[in-house]
């Protein structure tokens, strides 16, 4: 079964997000801050990791570029889900080393597409 | 004086320039036609003396000739003596019975016996007393000049000889077969040989003996004393003095009356040559052997048929001392000194009487201004040379007339001037005029009326009126004054307490006022001065000086935000207006400054809460809409079709909401600025067939026509896609809520430099009351929108902000219940417009943060002749693959890849020159490995360029000279 991390700030997301994808077949393990998210990922192996972009202790950015650092990490594919309206996320997002970035409120169709594009089921 | 005196030390007269320079004209006018005079007669003098001799020579020749012929009648007819014959023909007769070979023996044999017998031998005594010799004894004896005579037979056998030869036999000498084989008249003339036995210089002379029916029988030979010989030569008919001589054809003297024959060369080869050229002539020889000098000579060629035809040749020479021969040569050049001297005095004397004259005219005029110069105006110069000094001395007359009518006028125009000067001063100055400075300048007119007066003398009169009017036109300036400072009092005060800055320069740039909030706006001391020199680095420092051009340069109002780092930063709204004279010159700049520091804060707040507010409020919508879904995807249970009904209207108003707060969002960056638009060269025709397809079928559903009006002509524009794509959705989407029946078109046509874009529809229309509203935010009236997504009431406001983002201007035409056309234009740009924007844009930024921009560009070399040699496909994926690449090396949000046909520019903001480099090469390194892997390493070549603001430029021009 594939090991989806969800780095989020927001425990009624988490909840909502958890109840979706465990019904989708994946095993769902969540972080609340930036630094967990880095540790949980190192420690859990992910397939996948859902990140938001504003997060407490670091942002999802520095995230982002730390994981993509750790040769341990680096290869876990990344989607950035966020509420944020910045300018030109998507490139930002690609900066960083993220695979793609989906906005809130969310489809949720959208969310499962995009992971199955890069683990599968 | 010092100065003159100077100059005078060096002085030279017009009248001595005069006569030197006639001097100086005629002499080398006179020199050179002398000379040339001189070496045309001497030539001609030459030539003729020349020809005298050649003509004298040419008798002598002749003569020789003759001579030649003389003797060889005279011998022939010596040998017609019978008793000759005879002995030749009964010699002859030994040989008839003899083979060719026998006789030849026979004289051999008879040549060796007399040349073993002695005189008294038998043999001698019998050739040598024979009747025939003792003929020719006799001749030998009559004839002084002959010193030898002797005959052969036909075979060149001894018949009879004044004298004992050498040899018997005689047929093998040169001299025999030829007088043998000799015509008619023929002679054979030898060489000149010494006779031992007779002590004397001889010319042998041979010629054929013949019977009475003209056979050859024998050869008569005889040698002749070259004394009388050459008799001729020895008396020159010529009067001349000088040598004759006689040469051959090598040189060696054959006759010289102080040479022996053939003892010396009488000329050298080289002359020799020159003598072969011609029968006749004449040339200064060198006679080394002979004489010292140089020798004149002429020579002609003795006639001589025996002697030519053997290549020699006997040259008869008058020679003479070059000296002696042209002495009369020596006459010519005296008389030709003698015109020279006289010409060239000549010369000197009309030099000085015409320098004379001219010198005059000349002191005439310094005279004459030494008198203007001590006021005597009256003076008048006498000067008649019918000339320009003549018309010059009238002009000084004329002058002088002009001045002292002048002088008069002059004094009161330099009055009347100096007070209108002044006038003007004082009109400048600041408001110090007081009466006290009045005065004193009163004071000083009467002053300088005395000088005047003093100075002018009798014109005292009219100077005391023209002070008087003076004085009245100072009581009307005192007055007018007043009235002036008072005002510029009132515009001070005003000046002073305006909240907003002020600053005039003029047309220089030079600081003409400048208010205390202009000062403290930009950092200066509010109560000091400010230079104008500190003014223009400040307006430098904050990016305005460009303004001010502009300004100035298209004479128009410019407005422009700059920020100032201060204490605190500063935001200012400068407003420069050029100020024009009556006259239509630009004479300065007026430059009004407002701090907008406090709206920009407020308007940044206001961005920003939009941000935060809009994140915040969607996360809570986000797990809203999640929690919906759950319930209707049925992963927490299944819900019954009221239920899902319900849920489906709330996950549609949520989707509403974040739409509501997306484009609430969208608007507020817009409105902030913060909206960047990045121009791509975008197929038009392919855009809007894009945003139309997404309509199709809502369109279709509601039963309408849909129609795309758009050039056949591919139409490519440099826009921001994703920009217009919503325009268009925008107005589509309006257009589709609003319309119930009919169609609706989307079109799009291209103008000169821009293209226009048009969304119709035949909805509902807008009331002519609402349309100036029609782009506000939140405007929805009157028309009520059907079934579908609920509006924002942000489309068109936002469409209007995208439009305008891309310079362009949006309208609306509508007619209420009939039909609505929204329009909108978009500028043509060219690759270099955009890129140059874009460039700016970063450089804009950078000023602000003080940071650097970096600028790439990749250019693929020869790109036209790789358009021929690789397929289409390929060309587009090599681009793509090099856009990718340089897509990689952007770092930053603010980064942007710019590219056009074979080449492709990378900007980079907060990048300095060590940056670039680094970026440069790795860009180089990528795209050179993938242009191995490709195989084109060869085929494809390209070029790096880079350049930094601000080390290599202050703007994207200058950036762009910099990289090409």
């Amino acid at each position: 079964m594939k090991k989806i991390l969800f780095i989020e700030d927001e425990p009624e997301q988490i909840m909502v997000m958890k109840v979706r994808l465990e019904a989708s077949g994946y095993a769902f393990i969540s972080a609340m801050d930036g630094e967990e998210g880095i540790e949980k990922a190192r420690g859990e192996k992910p397939d996948l990791i859902l990140l938001d972009l504003i997060l407490p202790k670091m942002n999802g950015y520095e995230v982002a570029k730390r994981l993509r650092g750790d040769p341990n990490t680096c290869d876990i594919p990344i989607i950035v889900v966020t509420a944020s309206g910045a300018e030109k996320l998507e490139e930002k997002c690609r900066a960083v080393g993220a695979d793609v970035c989906i906005r809130k409120p969310y489809d949720a169709a959208e969310v499962l597409q995009k992971i199955r594009e890069r683990i599968g089921e | 004086m010092q100065k003159m005196q100077k100059q005078a030390k060096y002085r030279i007269g017009v009248k001595d320039k005069l006569i030197l320079i006639i001097f100086l004209t005629a002499l080398i006018l006179v020199s050179v036609g002398c000379s040339l005079g001189y070496f045309w007669g001497y030539n001609l003098l030459r030539e003729k003396i020349a020809g005298e001799r050649i003509r004298a020579v040419k008798l002598l020749a002749g003569s020789m000739a003759d001579r030649i012929e003389k003797e060889r009648r005279e011998i022939n007819l010596c040998f017609a003596n019978q008793i000759h014959k005879s002995a030749a023909i009964k010699s002859n007769l030994i040989y008839e019975k003899m083979e060719d070979h026998a006789v030849k023996q026979y004289l051999l044999d008879m040549d060796k016996k007399w040349t073993e017998a002695s005189d008294s031998d038998p043999l001698a005594r019998e050739y040598l007393m024979n009747e025939a010799s003792l003929a020719l004894k006799k001749i030998l004896r009559e004839e002084e000049d002959i010193i030898e005579i002797f005959i052969t037979d036909k075979f060149g056998g001894l018949v009879a000889s004044s004298r004992r030869t050498r040899n018997f036999y005689q047929g093998n000498e040169l001299w025999w077969q030829k007088a043998f084989a000799a015509a008619r008249d023929g002679v054979f003339v030898g060489d000149i040989k010494f006779d031992e036995t007779s002590k004397a210089w001889g010319v042998p002379l041979a010629l054929p003996i013949r019977d009475s029916e003209d056979n050859v029988i024998g050869v008569g030979r005889t040698i002749i004393n070259t004394e009388n010989l050459f008799e001729p030569l020895k008396r020159p008919e010529s009067e001349e003095s000088g040598h004759v001589a006689l040469i051959n054809e090598k040189g060696y003297v054959l006759f010289h009356p102080e040479k022996e024959p053939l003892s010396v060369k009488y000329v050298n080869d080289k002359d020799l040559i020159d003598m072969w050229g011609s029968e006749s002539g004449w040339l200064i020889a060198d006679c080394p052997y002979i004489h010292k000098e140089k020798m004149f000579t002429v020579f002609a060629t003795a006639d001589i048929p025996s002697l030519s035809e053997r290549g020699k040749a006997w040259r008869i020479i008058i020679e003479q001392d070059v000296k002696e021969a042209f002495a009369p040569l020596s006459t010519l050049g005296f008389p030709l000194l003698k015109i020279m001297g006289v010409l060239v005095i000549i010369s000197i004397l009309l030099g000085f009487i015409f320098g004379r004259r001219f010198a005059k005219s000349i002191n005439k005029l310094t005279e004459a201004l030494q008198h203007f110069r001590e006021g005597n105006l009256d003076y008048k110069i006498e000067i008649k040379t019918r000339d320009e000094i003549e018309d010059l001395a009238a002009s000084f007359n004329e002058m002088a007339g002009d001045i002292k009518q002048r002088i008069g006028i002059e004094q009161e125009v330099y009055l009347q001037a100096k007070l209108a000067s002044d006038k003007e001063r004082e009109k400048s100055e600041k408001l110090a005029a007081t009466y006290m400075e009045l005065k004193k300048k009163t004071e000083e007119i009467e002053k300088l009326k005395a000088d005047l007066e003093k100075g002018v003398g009798e014109r005292t009169r009219d100077l005391t009126r023209a002070q008087e009017a003076t004085l009245n036109i100072l009581d009307d300036l005192e007055e007018t004054k007043e009235a002036i400072a008072l005002d510029k009092l009132k515009m001070e005060y005003m000046v002073k307490s305006m909240t907003e800055g002020l600053i005039m320069v003029d047309e220089y740039g030079s600081i003409v006022l400048i208010n205390p909030q202009a000062k403290r706006m930009l950092g200066f001391e509010p109560a000091g001065g400010v230079t104008t020199g500190a003014l223009d680095d400040k307006m430098k420092a904050i990016g305005l000086n460009e303004a001010l051009k502009e300004s100035q340069d298209k004479r128009r109002l410019v407005n422009k935000e700059v920020t100032i780092n201060q204490k605190e930063k500063l935001v200012l709204s400068c407003c420069i207006t050029p100020v024009e004279s009556s006259r239509g010159e630009i004479i300065g700049v007026v430059i009004i400054l407002i701090d907008v520091t406090r709206e920009r804060k407020i308007d940044e707040m206001k961005t920003e809460f939009v941000s935060t507010v809009s994140h915040e409020l969607r996360t809570p919508l986000s797990i809203a809409k999640e929690g919906i879904s759950l319930i209707l995807d049925g992963i927490v249970g299944p819900a019954n079709e009221r239920q899902a009904k319900i849920l489906n209207t709330a996950r549609d108003n949520i989707d509403r909401l974040t739409r509501i707060i997306n484009t609430l969002l969208d608007i507020s960056k817009l409105e902030a600025g913060k909206v960047e638009i990045r121009r791509d060269l975008v197929n038009m025709g392919d855009l809007m067939k894009q945003v139309t397809s997404s309509f199709e079928l809502k369109v279709k559903d509601k039963g309408l026509g849909l129609k795309i009006d758009f050039p056949e002509k591919e139409l490519y524009i440099y826009v921001d896609a994703d920009k217009i794509s919503q325009v268009f959705t925008n107005l589509l989407g309006n257009a589709l809520k609003f319309t119930e029946k009919g169609y609706i078109e989307i079109s799009a046509k291209e103008l000169e430099d821009e293209v226009e874009c048009a969304v119709a529809d035949t909805g509902v229309g807008i009331s002519e009351d609402d349309l100036p509203h029609v782009f506000n935010k939140f405007q929805q009236f009157g028309r009520t929108a059907g079934a579908g997504e609920k509006g924002t009431g942000l489309g068109l406001s936002i469409a209007k902000g995208l439009v305008e983002l891309h310079k362009g201007k949006i309208w609306v035409e509508s007619e209420l219940g009939k039909e609505t056309k929204i329009s909108f234009t978009l500028p043509k740009y060219t690759f270099r417009m955009v890129l140059k924007e874009d460039i700016d844009a970063r450089i804009e930024e950078a000023k602000r943060t003080y940071s650097e921009v970096s600028l790439i560009v990749v250019h693929i070399l020869e790109f036209d002749r790789l358009r021929q040699e690789l397929p289409r496909e390929k060309i587009i994926s090599v681009l793509d693959e090099i856009e990718g690449v340089l897509k990689n090396g952007l770092r930053r949000g603010g980064d942007a890849v710019v590219k056009n046909t074979g080449e492709a520019f990378l900007i980079l903001v907060e990048c300095g020159k060590e940056g670039a480099l680094r970026v440069k090469e790795r860009l180089e390194q990528a795209l050179e490995s993938y242009f191995v892997s490709q195989n084109l390493a060869e085929t494809i070549k390209w070029c790096f360029g880079y350049a930094t603001y601000p080390d290599d430029g202050k703007s994207s021009e200058e950036l762009l000279d910099k990289i090409k």
